[in-house]
């Protein structure tokens, strides 16, 4: 049914989804000596034509959306970043030397479709 | 594989976002790791009591003290006054055509009164950074923006220089079992504010 349908598909919408990244399974630990991992969350999700206030978009990603419904050759919107926050990491720099330094744009705080 | 080599790029924005800790109390200093003589000889010339304290120092300001303290030091700006303001010379428009230069002593007032509303004075706090730093109590700089320091207004004082300190780091490692030591690192502070768009 439509509306099973519906709700099916709200399921899989743009949203953020849990990221922990631990610095040692990615091999980063021999340069980040803290913290030992963080919370980065992702996007996933569809980006539906008609875009919902709540998706995030803007008015590029409307229009993109609404020629993706007549024209398939064109892509959807994507589901992307749209806020980011900064953490600080304590890491070995180029000169050996171990620094405390903000790394901006490093965790999701919103998503939408762009 | 050069691609490992790719590493997202440290910011020299300051104030410092706070360090995510672990939780797990395993990956804290003990008492014995705590030797006050031993850690003083490892940090070498670079223990400054001027911005560093094993415990919180009475003289501590709160944040609500700020706005109280920038209120203080706006009235009376310190140092040598800038020479941008120094230099300025007024004039009277009163009567069209005709330009009279101001009396010395209203001059000097409103230099005064430019210098007040655009002075940025470094505001120094004392910084808890736990448990795995040591000295724990760090004095860190910040700008004071909640009032705009540009006639017309709209310009705010924001970080234009800073210095880093050199404390120490309780960093622990997994190598055939759990080793900690205390290892030098680098603490930026902000060491100047400017009036900024």
């Amino acid at each position: 049914s439509p509306k099973h349908h519906g709700s099916r598909k709200n399921k899989k919408n743009c949203r953020r989804h849990a990221l922990y990244v631990d610095f040692s399974d990615v091999g980063w630990n021999d340069w980040i000596v803290a913290p030992p991992g963080y919370q980065a969350f992702y996007c996933h999700g569809d980006c539906p034509f008609p875009l919902a206030d709540h998706l995030n978009s803007t008015n590029h990603a409307i229009v993109q959306t609404l020629v993706n419904s007549v024209n398939s050759s064109i892509p959807k919107a994507c589901c992307v970043p749209t806020e980011l926050s900064a953490i600080s990491m304590l890491y070995l720099d180029e000169y050996d030397k171990v620094v405390l330094k903000n790394y901006q744009e490093m965790v999701v705080e919103g998503c939408g479709c762009r | 594989q050069h691609y490992l080599h790719i590493r997202p790029a440290p910011s020299d924005n300051l104030p410092l976002v706070d360090l995510i800790e672990h939780p797990d109390p395993i990956f804290d200093p003990k008492e014995k790791d705590l030797n006050e003589t031993l850690l003083r000889s490892l940090m070498g010339g670079h223990f400054d009591p001027n911005f560093m304290a094993m415990s919180l120092p009475e003289d501590r300001l709160g944040v609500d003290d700020l706005a109280e303290l920038d209120l203080l030091l706006r009235q009376r700006p310190s140092g040598a006054m800038p020479g941008e303001i120094k230099g300025l010379e007024f004039y009277d428009g009163l009567q069209p055509g005709k330009k009279h230069r101001l009396s010395k002593k209203l001059r000097r007032k409103l230099q005064m009164w430019l210098w007040s509303q655009t002075f940025c004075p470094v505001l120094y706090t004392w910084n808890d950074l736990g448990s795995r730093f040591w000295p724990r109590y760090v004095k860190v700089g910040s700008c004071y923006s909640k009032r705009s320091c540009s006639v017309p207004e709209g310009m705010v004082c924001k970080p234009a220089k800073s210095v880093h300190l050199t404390i120490l780091r309780w960093r622990c490692q997994r190598r055939g079992g759990q080793r900690c030591t205390w290892i030098p690192i680098q603490y930026p502070i902000i060491a100047e504010c400017k009036c900024s768009c």
